[in-house]
């Protein structure tokens, strides 16, 4: 029987999970993803975490014990540094940790460090670290990394054309999805910011975005820009963000009003996040500029009920429209 | 131009003899009260932590006695901290406030250019001269905290505030190393007379935290007073002068310092989660090591740090069998609610070392 990797459905899923997947499965694993958050899920997260934690760290907590009796490893990896410069946040760098000491009973957790700051070969360790966990033959790994690095470009082009991550997931497997990216050019326009494990994650973000889109609205996110786009608006910044994906979200925020092609902004946060605190007024200030790009922020907690937030993108909308028409 | 700072603490005093030595004009921070508070909370982005609020609050106080300046320390994260003077700026400004804004962040030469800048008359025998006397006061002021917190057991909350305020203030008007010297010895053996024939104390316990928590009293209701008074001996992990040099000095010569706390948290926590939270983790595991009776640790609500570092603390405690209390704070913490939980905290300890001694002569 081939080696079960668990993977958490949540965090780093929403932006890595391809990769990983290819990886292991090239290299004979078998690749078990837990399943779809749940009320379950953040129930048993909020349970085991300590108190003050953010939403998405309780959620993930709960995704672990989700996969902890099904897998013979747990794979969460501990994101420094990606880009080689920014960092993650806090409960990134100690969520090992922190899931080691929390959780009892766990199978054994591949926690590799990857801190790409301190160069490029720094990746090749971490590859060869993790695949000899599976294999011991070099060529093997190193081949099962570059199908699975080809692979991950497939899925951002994905994301870069507009579908969201559950989409892109689908089309690489072979799967149809139903959406019409080609919206007509009178609709409105609608960026949904926050963090991918956010945004993407249906139940946490009571499926925001295809609602947006049921409601007529063209969505856009950070994931539809490619680094040069987000990169050419550090200089608005006076100093870049230090937590990566807190700087991608606010330099989209910028890009989108800079061009203007959006009637609102919505910055969709956490309760408890740490960083959003100053993610949230950067986005603020930078509408506040724009008479025509309309505002809101949604904070969503464990007890997010699904009408309350429906209700306020219903009304969002309906202001839209309405500043349309004038 | 009239420079002001943040206020932690007593950090004032040292600050204050550093930029009078340069002969900048400054405008002291006012202390911290109730109205920095409310301040700070009504400007500040709701989820922002407590230091934030507090600093921001005082910021708009020394403004409006006429600062035309700010500096303060920056930072690379990941802890909120690194971000707060360019938010301060952007909402200060927002608030239609004039003045400029310097951050001292490394690399060193732009830290010094701010100085050249600032200062009238910039020489290096002045910033050296200066620097030294401003660090001899703050290693006398923190040594006299040690001292209190340590010996200054069962002494009453407002005795220790009308003693450390008077020795405070002389430290302030100090003006050379022998005045210092005196003070420290004064200050010694006030509180030796205070103290004697008292009781001694049962208790030790550490204290770890965020810096800012930790130092500023206003911030953490009192907490090390309040505790001395229930006859609580104290160790304080935090200092600043120590973090300067764990951090500034020894992480600009680029070698690894705090070894020891390092190795200590290892075991728990195998990063740095900025902040203080390696050290929150590492101090613990030490004092557990130490035999302390118990730890307190202090965070602001929403410290991402601190709250990486307490997840790991329940199983420090497990392990060396040590009693944990958190204490998070914001603004709605009331003094209270503190002194409940601290008294509850003590006549648990207080239980478990009974109880030891009992097994112990059976
Ligand atoms: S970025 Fe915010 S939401 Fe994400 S893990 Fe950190 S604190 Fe939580």
């Amino acid at each position: 029987m081939s080696v079960r990797i668990g993977i958490p459905k949540t965090l780093s899923y929403y932006v890595y999970y391809p990769l990983w997947e290819k990886f292991f499965t090239e290299l004979g694993a078998e690749v078990v993803v837990s399943q779809n958050t749940s009320r379950r899920i953040v129930d048993d997260g909020v349970k085991e975490t300590v108190n003050d934690a953010c939403v998405p760290i309780k959620l993930f907590h709960g995704h672990v014990l989700n996969l902890k009796d099904k897998v013979d490893y747990i794979f969460i990896p501990r994101l420094v540094s990606v880009n080689g410069e920014q960092i993650y946040c806090p409960k990134f760098l100690g969520l090992p940790d922190m899931i080691k000491s929390t959780l009892r009973g766990l199978p054994e957790v591949i926690a590799p460090k990857i801190d790409l700051r301190k160069g490029r070969f720094e990746l090749l360790k971490i590859v060869y670290q993790v695949g000899s966990i599976l294999t011991k033959n070099l060529l093997q790994i190193y081949s099962a990394f570059k199908e699975a690095k080809s692979y991950f470009e497939d899925f951002n082009n994905l994301l870069k054309e507009g579908y969201t991550v559950e989409e892109s997931l689908k089309l690489l497997e072979g799967e149809e999805v139903n959406v019409d990216l080609g919206q007509e050019e009178s609709s409105l326009k609608v960026a949904v910011l926050g963090y991918p494990y956010i945004t993407y994650d249906p139940y946490i973000s009571v499926n925001m975005i295809q609602k947006l889109r049921g409601l007529g609205a063209e969505v856009v996110t950070t994931d539809m820009l490619t680094h040069r786009q987000l990169d050419k608006q550090k200089p608005k910044l006076k100093k870049d963000l230090f937590w990566t994906f807190s700087g991608e979200v606010v330099k989209a925020g910028y890009h989108y009003c800079e061009t203007g092609e959006i009637d609102g902004l919505i910055h969709v946060t956490a309760f408890g996040c740490g960083p959003d605190f100053m993610v949230d007024k950067l986005l603020e200030l930078a509408a506040k500029d724009k008479e025509d790009i309309a505002f809101m922020t949604l904070t969503i907690d464990e007890h997010t009920g699904e009408a309350g937030i429906v209700t306020r993108l219903e009304a969002f909308v309906d202001m839209l429209n309405l500043r349309r028409k004038h | 131009m009239k420079v002001t700072f943040p206020q932690m603490g007593s950090l004032n005093i040292p600050l204050e003899t550093l930029l009078q030595g340069l002969n900048i004009e400054i405008v002291s921070p006012p202390p911290l009260t109730k109205r920095t508070l409310n301040l700070g909370v009504k400007y500040s982005p709701e989820s922002a932590c407590l230091p934030f609020k507090l600093v921001l609050g005082n910021f708009i106080e020394a403004l409006e006695l006429g600062a035309e300046a700010i500096i303060m320390a920056g930072g690379n994260g990941p802890c909120r901290f690194g971000h707060f003077g360019e938010l301060a700026n952007d909402i200060l400004t927002d608030l239609g406030y004039e003045f400029e804004l310097y951050i001292l962040e490394p690399p060193v030469k732009s830290i010094v250019d701010i100085f050249v800048k600032l200062s009238p008359n910039f020489n290096w025998v002045q910033v050296i001269k200066s620097l030294r006397f401003a660090w001899k006061k703050l290693i006398l002021i923190e040594e006299i905290k040690k001292y209190r917190l340590k010996h200054g057991v069962f002494l009453s909350k407002n005795q220790i505030n009308k003693l450390e305020d008077e020795y405070l203030q002389l430290i302030r008007e100090a003006k050379n190393k022998e005045e210092l010297a005196s003070i420290d010895h004064n200050y010694k053996k006030e509180i030796d007379e205070f103290t004697d024939g008292q009781q001694t104390s049962l208790l030790k316990v550490g204290l770890v935290g965020d810096i800012y928590t930790v130092s500023e009293p206003f911030a953490n209701l009192n907490v090390s007073k309040r505790l001395n008074e229930l006859g609580v001996a104290i160790d304080r992990a935090v200092f600043v002068s120590k973090w300067v040099k764990d951090n500034l000095i020894c992480g600009a010569l680029n070698i690894s310092s705090n070894r020891k706390v390092i190795k200590a948290a290892k075991r728990y926590l195998q990063e740095g989660v900025g902040g203080l939270g390696l050290e929150t983790v590492g101090e613990t595991v030490l004092y557990g090591e130490q035999g302390y009776d118990g730890v307190i640790q202090l965070a602001p609500f929403g410290c991402m740090p601190e709250i990486v570092a307490k997840s790991l603390l329940t199983e420090v405690e497990r392990d060396f069998g040590l009693p944990v209390l958190t204490l998070t704070l914001d603004e709605h913490a009331s003094a209270t609610g503190v002194q409940t939980r601290l008294e509850a905290f003590v006549d648990l300890l207080t239980q478990k070392k009974n109880l030891n001694k009992k097994t112990f002569l059976n």
